[in-house]
Order: structure tokens, then sequence, then C-alpha cells
């Protein structure tokens, strides 16, 4: 089991020990932690050269989508591949060296807290600005749930390092997917006035969901120490989760062009993007005091963009789809530019 | 027909026949005034706020829309792997819901207004009319279908 330090660096020897072998990439953006000038030198380049993965992935995948590289079912298949594939190879090659203590079951929890103040926060501003019932719902659920994978996970790597990925998985698994799973279909259901599918039906659809089934597992399987060669392959697929996801999110982008929607997206996005995220960074960092990476990491997965996903169930329930499309397509590439802020302020403070 | 109605088919007309069309525009610039309005006799107006839903993926309406004033957003949602394609443009002088109107499978893509937009709803009742009524008129709608579908499926390969 690895236990975090508080500085949110692992050691060398402390990795090795708990089993998990850190790449000269992690070593490297660790640098702090050998407490050497050359060492950090290094650490500096790699982060930038990851910063570099992640704007060139972008790049890649809007450019793809735009001159018709790839075909029209690209980004679905590119996601799929990170559901089926990257994201339950990353649970198996990291999630058994993470240690469950309250600092991970606070991270859980803050998900549903910026999710249950964003719905009172849209429900007031809704009565207050006379919105469609439509576009309430669209904002508790877009603006409420944030993409904690696809642009969560790849963020997480470059700022944070691979070594605290499970904890995003975690954040997002057990917190924005069973949020968007559980409480956000019913509450489309409610705004969209249609019936909602049978529990039952819910219970298959998270139990089918592959990342979660691996977490389980992962999880199940702690204990049980993995031969090299699976650890090792374990390991190069997740190390494919980050580039892809982000190709996948550059095939996804594309500016909506409805103009009427300005209040509720500035509403939306900034809950999304700075109100949402400072609310826990107060709740988590301020008042309790914490300055451990697990506390950052969680705060940083609450200021990501909406998620893609909240905008397929809001448009299949027919929750202002033009707003929907909006938050999503305007709020990818904002938080580009708020994320790094918002590491700034973490690590600064 | 109203006069509303007979003012949106000249409109659809003119955009029709200009030069400089679209290649997703209906190729029917062949057809005259007359023509027109056989064809949509039985359509139905329809009129899009901004930002309003025509259909969304998945509908099992079947019914064909011409684009006549305003413009239209395209994007296909999945959900099994919560992915969103980049909203498509539809201009006016094009067409909406073809695929659903040939296949009666469900919408394959939701589509919803940029701006205010006004179409002309043909059911697929009307153009079995149509067929019956006007063969080789029946026939050349269909040909400008099949082609604006060639031009869709030609961007969505990249050609």
């Amino acid at each position: 089991m690895l236990n975090l330090p508080p500085s949110g660096c692992i050691s060398h020897e402390t990795a090795t020990r708990n089993r998990l072998r850190l790449e000269p990439a992690e070593r490297e953006t660790n640098g702090r932690c050998l407490n050497q000038h050359s060492a950090e030198h290094k650490a500096r380049g790699r982060e930038d050269g990851k910063l570099t993965l992640l704007v060139v992935c972008l790049v890649v995948g809007f450019a793809l989508n735009r001159t018709g590289r790839l075909p029209a079912a690209g980004a679905a298949a590119l996601s799929a591949y990170v559901i089926n594939l990257g994201l339950p190879a990353v649970a198996f090659a990291y999630l058994p060296h993470l240690e469950f203590n309250q600092t991970v079951l606070l991270s859980i929890g803050a998900p549903w807290l910026m999710f249950l103040i964003g719905a009172g926060l849209f429900w007031l501003a809704g009565r207050w600005l006379n919105l469609a019932r439509e576009t309430i719902g669209c904002l508790m659920l877009v603006g409420g749930l944030a993409n904690t994978s696809m642009v969560g996970l790849p963020m997480i790597e470059v700022f944070f390092g691979r070594e605290l990925l499970p904890v995003g998985l975690l954040i997002d698994l057990l917190g924005s997917y069973l949020i968007l799973s559980v409480v956000a279909t019913p509450i489309a259901c409610w705004y969209g006035a249609e019936a909602p599918p049978p529990a039952g039906t819910m219970v298959r659809q998270i139990v089918a969901f592959l990342p979660f089934a691996a977490t389980v597992l992962a999880l199940l399987l702690s204990d049980v120490p993995y031969p090299p060669w699976l650890q090792a392959l374990f390991e190069r697929l997740a190390g494919t989760m980050a580039p892809v996801a982000l190709v996948s999110i550059g095939c996804q982008l594309g500016l909506s062009g409805v103009h009427n929607k300005l209040r509720p997206v500035l509403l939306g996005l900034s809950y999304k993007l700075l109100l949402g995220p400072a609310a826990i960074f107060c709740i988590y960092f301020l008042m309790s005091g914490t300055r451990d990476p697990i506390t950052q990491i969680t705060v940083f997965e609450m200021a990501m963009p909406p998620m893609i996903a909240a905008t397929v169930v809001a448009m299949e329930y027919d929750l202002d789809p033009a707003l929907a499309t909006l938050l999503v397509t305007a709020g990818i590439p904002l938080a580009f530019v708020t994320l790094p802020l918002w590491h700034f302020a973490l690590v600064a403070t | 027909m109203d006069s509303d109605k007979a003012d949106l088919i000249t409109t659809l007309h003119a955009l029709t026949s200009r030069p400089e069309a679209s290649e997703e525009a209906l190729s029917l610039n062949h057809w005259q005034a007359e023509d027109w309005s056989r064809m949509l006799a039985e359509s139905k107006p329809t009129v899009l706020h901004p930002g309003e839903m025509l259909f969304k993926r998945g509908d099992d309406n079947s019914d064909l829309f011409f684009l006549v004033a305003g413009s239209l957003e395209v994007s296909v949602p999945r959900s099994a792997t919560g992915s969103l394609t980049p909203p498509v443009i539809v201009t006016p002088g094009s067409v909406v819901g073809e695929l659903a109107f040939f296949d009666r499978a469900g919408r394959s893509a939701s589509v919803w207004s940029r701006d205010r937009a006004v179409l002309l709803r043909l059911s697929r009742f009307a153009f079995r009319r149509l067929v019956d009524t006007a063969p080789s008129q029946a026939c050349d709608l269909l040909l400008a279908l099949a082609r604006i579908i060639a031009a869709r499926l030609r961007r969505a390969h990249g050609d």
C-alpha cells in the first residue's frame, strides 16, 4: 500500500518499497524530493514535455476532425478505447498502491458536494433569472459535473504526476460517474418531464461500465502482487490513456453558434470553472488546513470543464441541447486557461 | 394554400435556383415554381426559436425538413462512449432528417436551431402521394436527396 506523504512527493525508495515502479518521467517529475538541482531542472523539462504533449494532442485531435482525416465516429472510437482499455489499465496499474484513508474518502465526496451546491445555486438562479425549466436542468447536469476522466486524468498526469492518477480515478468513478448514473438521470427525467428508467437498468449500466468493474476488481485484488510482466503491461496501457483521451477531446471541439445563451453559459461556466472549485477549495483546503497532494488533486479535479457524458444525458432528455453543447464546447478550451491558474493557486498556497 | 406557406415555397425555390448554392442544397434548379408548390402542397411550416430542438437522436419520427430560413446545428451524441461530435451547420436550401425519411430507423443525430429557423415539414405519407401523382418529380427529389447524402458522406470521410 502506498501512503502518500503530506509533501506530495514520493521518494524512489518509498515507491519501490510499495511495488510502485516509477518510470524516469515520474522520478524526474518528483525531482524536488531528490533535492538535487539537476534533477529539478530535468523534472521541469519533463513537465514541459508533458504540457507540450497535452497541447499537441488537443491540436492534433481538433485538426484530424476539421480536415476530415478521422472518420465521423472517430471521437467515439477513441473514447471507447479510453473507457474500455485506458481507464481499466490505470485502475489495475495504480489503484492497488493507494491507501484508502479519510483524505481519499473526502476526495470522493467532493464531486457530490459540488453537484449538490451547484444544483441549489442553479435552482435559485433559475428562479431569480426566470430561466426555463429545461435550462435549469441542463445547468444542474452540465454545470455541476466535471470531466474528471477524459480531461481530468490527463491533466493530473501532466500537472501532478502519474502516481496520483488513482485518486483522480476514484473521484471520477465513485464521484462523477456515480452521480451521473444514479442522481443525474432522475434529475434529467424530472426536468425533461420523462419517466426515469427502472432502478435495475441503472444498476446494470453501472456494473457493466468497464472502468467501474475494473476499479472494484483492482481494489479487491489490492493485496495480490501481480507478476512483473502484468504490472508492466498495465503501466504501458495506462500510459496510452492520456494522449488518446486528449486527442478524443480535441476531436470533439467545435464551438456552437447559438447566440442567445450567453447568460446561462456564463452562469454555468462561472460555477463550473471558478465558483464550484473555489467552494471546494474553501471547504477542503482552507478550513481543514490540509496541504496534501490528494486534496490538491481533489480541488483540481473539481475545476475541470463540464462532463461530455452529462451533455449527452441532457440532450437525451431534451434539456436545452444547444446550451449543453455550448457549455461543453466553450468550457473545454476555457479550462485550458483556468486549469494552470488553479494549479498555480493550489501549489502556491 | 395559405400565403405564408406560398411565400416559403417561393423562397425555397429561389434558394435552390441560385448558381452559387452549396453542394448540400437541393439540386432542383430545373424545377419551376409550380413543381415546388405541388411537392410541398401538403407540407407544414415549422418555426424554431434560437436553440430550440427540432429532433433528437433516437426519435422515431421520419418526416423530412426543408430549411427555408435561419440555420441549424447537427450533432451526434453517443451515450455508450459519452462522446459528442462538434456541431455541423446546415444552411437554407438544404434538408435535415433525410436518413430516417428513408429507413425509418430513428433519428441518427440531434438537430437544433442556431437562430430563428423556418422549415417546411414533409411527411412520408405526403411523399407517397407525390409518387402517385407526379412520379418524375418524386424521382427528381430522391436524386436530389441522394446527392445531399453523398455530399455529407464524402465530408464525413474527409474527401
